[in-house]
């Protein structure tokens, strides 16, 4: 069954400046209980494409074609009140910065009711109770004293514990999580990445996962897209195309990142250049002028989607898992 | 060993109200053509370390010496032999004013002539264009910016550049390219670095030795291959293997649980180790005494009554 599926998704947003194509035909599929991770670097459109997967990007600025089906319903053409029944009941979402998400008097027990709340049969006393169990679910300790606490007596990880507990108060099938961890410490963020693998295990939440990290992707997501400048660049199982990256711009961004178990001074390898303006993006395939393999054919044709092996497949036409020459 | 160039000695800053110590009895020793990476968590007084070492906030006790000699915080000596770069760069420009403005701007303040050729000049060997030097900090890419801010520091040839998380506002493919330059850095012109950051990756890559702070203490201190495969102070190995490994080969089974306890426990405001609390192997010793930081092998210090030892564990 298929929990989430993006089609064909065209996110273009009209600047004075020109047209801005965030995202460019991309097409992703998740099943239930399944967690998907979207890597790529700044301006690579991850988070436009997980925002408008959830119906966040507003039809009047954005250009938006495509499909996005979440458990058999099409979210683009739903009006603002068929959103706003799909939130926090059907998908959920977490941000890099649990401080917004979070109303900043409200004690965050009562903020977790409230969302509880959201299913009307729910009576009031039953959701403060519930609003408890679900601090414990998240590891906070003392959840009862805890939970008259305001954000700001709280420190950055167990803020954002708050705000998963508040996103998955509704019990919704699908959360989408945007660099959940990037503003954490790593030890507080490995406990953080535990639980969104427990949430997905224990109640078989999907999760897709945004981020910039391809070690938090590479360890606790199932599959994996590696976008640049707006299009997929490689997807499938995230150990296969980390085992066997070949797109060339996969196999440039992990020789990027520098080992933490580095025996010796081994310096990370730069990809030259800059991401293209996507104004005036380049023809052809859009890593081209970054890439140490690119030929003529890559300057004019754009690759398309090839299959390596089950479901690994990558847009390159001269596949590899060198980044220098 | 050459004597340090640059050092801080036993410092303390306290920032007043009533909060304990952000750094107590840090000291730090610098080296030509060395990079030392300072690590840490949030709050772990690594960023007031760097602004103890430049001046900017001052030192409750301990002192700093520049070759050996005590020097103060307002000295001018400070002023040409120590420079800074920082996590964003674009915010530490004027921004009227173009880069190459900005970059020839310590010549000015010199009274030094043909300030436009040097300051170009200087650009050019970070990789910064004629074109590119005329814009502004915030109509460049946060890459170039952080280029400029190292022209900028460079310029008068300092001895020592202090780097508070200079790559951390970076996309990978960017911050690999920064790193490459501060490396060309330390061996072309033999500067001593002190290279803050939080990534445990970017740090065993570019740094020689590695020190790890915990709670406003240096817990642990040693050649940078050493703290990343064989650190030796359970807080160390608990920070390691937080780090998700992108060789997922590798089983990756935590070699130290930290026990659960509230995110908020104030290790500053502990008698003994500062790390008791959350150590599994703390004893009563642990949670009285100090311990100092000891010398456990040659030029590898750590400062626990019961180092890991991977074979016992």
């Amino acid at each position: 069954m298929t929990l989430l599926s993006i089609r064909d998704l065209v996110v273009e947003f009209p600047t004075p400046a020109g047209v801005v194509r965030a995202v460019d035909h991309v097409s992703l599929e998740l099943g239930f209980g399944e967690r998907l991770g979207v890597v790529g670097e700044s301006g690579s459109g991850k988070s436009v494409l997980a925002r408008t997967a959830m119906g966040l990007t507003r039809k009047g600025p954005a250009r938006i074609s495509g499909e996005v089906v979440i458990d058999g319903r099409s979210i683009l053409g739903l009006s603002e009140r068929g959103r706003r029944a799909l939130w926090g009941r059907e998908v959920a979402m977490v941000f890099q910065d649990p401080l917004s998400a979070l109303h900043p008097i409200t004690p965050i027990g009562a903020q977790i009711a409230e969302a509880v709340r959201r299913d009307p049969s729910v009576k009031k006393e039953q959701a403060a109770k519930r609003a408890v169990e679900l601090l414990e679910i998240v590891g906070i300790p003392q959840a009862a004293r805890r939970a008259k606490s305001r954000a700001h007596e709280l420190s950055g990880g167990m803020r954002q514990r708050v705000a998963i507990a508040m996103a998955v108060a509704g019990r919704p099938k699908l959360l989408f999580a945007d660099e959940p961890t990037t503003a954490l410490d790593v030890t507080v963020q490995a406990r953080i990445l535990d639980l969104f693998d427990e949430l997905c295990r224990e109640f078989g939440i999907g999760i897709v996962m945004v981020s910039h990290d391809l070690g938090v992707v590479g360890r606790h997501t199932d599959h994996v897209a590696v976008m640049y400048a707006g299009r997929i660049a490689e997807r499938g199982p995230v150990k296969a195309v980390f085992a066997r990256p070949s797109m060339r711009y996969t196999s440039a961004l992990m020789a990027a990142i520098p080992s933490h178990r580095a025996e010796r001074q081994t310096l990370p390898k730069p990809i030259p250049g800059s991401p293209p303006n996507l104004l005036a993006p380049p023809p052809g395939c859009r890593f081209a002028p970054r890439c140490a393999f690119a030929t003529d054919r890559c300057g004019t044709e754009q690759p398309t989607l090839t299959e390596l092996s089950g479901g690994h497949e990558y847009a390159c036409w001269h596949p590899g898992q060198e980044a220098v020459r | 060993m050459t004597d340090p160039v640059f050092t801080l000695e036993n410092g303390y800053v306290r920032y007043g109200g009533g909060h304990p110590d952000a750094v107590s009895g840090v000291t730090v020793r610098l080296h030509k053509g060395e990079i030392l990476g300072l690590v840490g968590e949030s709050g772990c007084g690594k960023s007031t370390t760097a602004r103890a070492m430049l001046g900017l906030v001052p030192l409750n006790e301990g002192h700093l010496t520049l070759h050996g000699a005590p020097v103060g915080p307002n000295d001018k000596r400070l002023r040409a032999s120590v420079q800074a770069i920082f996590q964003n760069p674009a915010a530490s420009f004027n921004p009227k004013r173009s880069l190459l403005d900005s970059v020839a701007e310590p010549l000015r303040v010199r009274g030094i002539k043909d300030r436009r050729r040097r300051a170009l000049e200087e650009l050019d060997r970070v990789g910064v264009t004629e074109a590119m030097a005329g814009r502004r900090p915030y109509e460049v890419s946060g890459g170039q910016a952080q280029r400029a801010a190292i022209a900028r520091a460079t310029i008068l040839r300092p001895e020592v550049l202090v780097c508070d998380e200079p790559v951390s506002a970076l996309d990978v493919s960017i911050q690999a390219q920064i790193l490459e330059l501060l490396a060309e850095l330390r061996t072309e012109q033999g500067l001593a670095m002190l290279f803050i950051s939080h990534d445990l990756g970017v740090v065993a890559s570019l740094c020689d030795r590695t020190a790890v702070m915990y709670a406003g203490k240096v817990v642990e201190q040693g050649a940078a291959p050493d703290i990343a495969n064989r650190p030796r102070h359970p807080y160390s190995v608990a920070l390691q293997d937080a780090v998700p490994s992108l060789d997922l080969a590798d089983d990756h089974v935590p070699r130290v649980r930290t026990r659960a306890v509230t995110d908020d426990v104030d290790g500053r405001t502990l008698p003994g180790c500062r790390f008791s609390a959350l150590c599994p192997f703390a004893t009563d010793e642990c949670a009285t005494t100090p311990p100092p930081l000891d010398e456990l092998s040659p030029r590898h210090e750590v400062a626990c009554h019961h180092p890991f030892a991977p074979l016992h564990h």
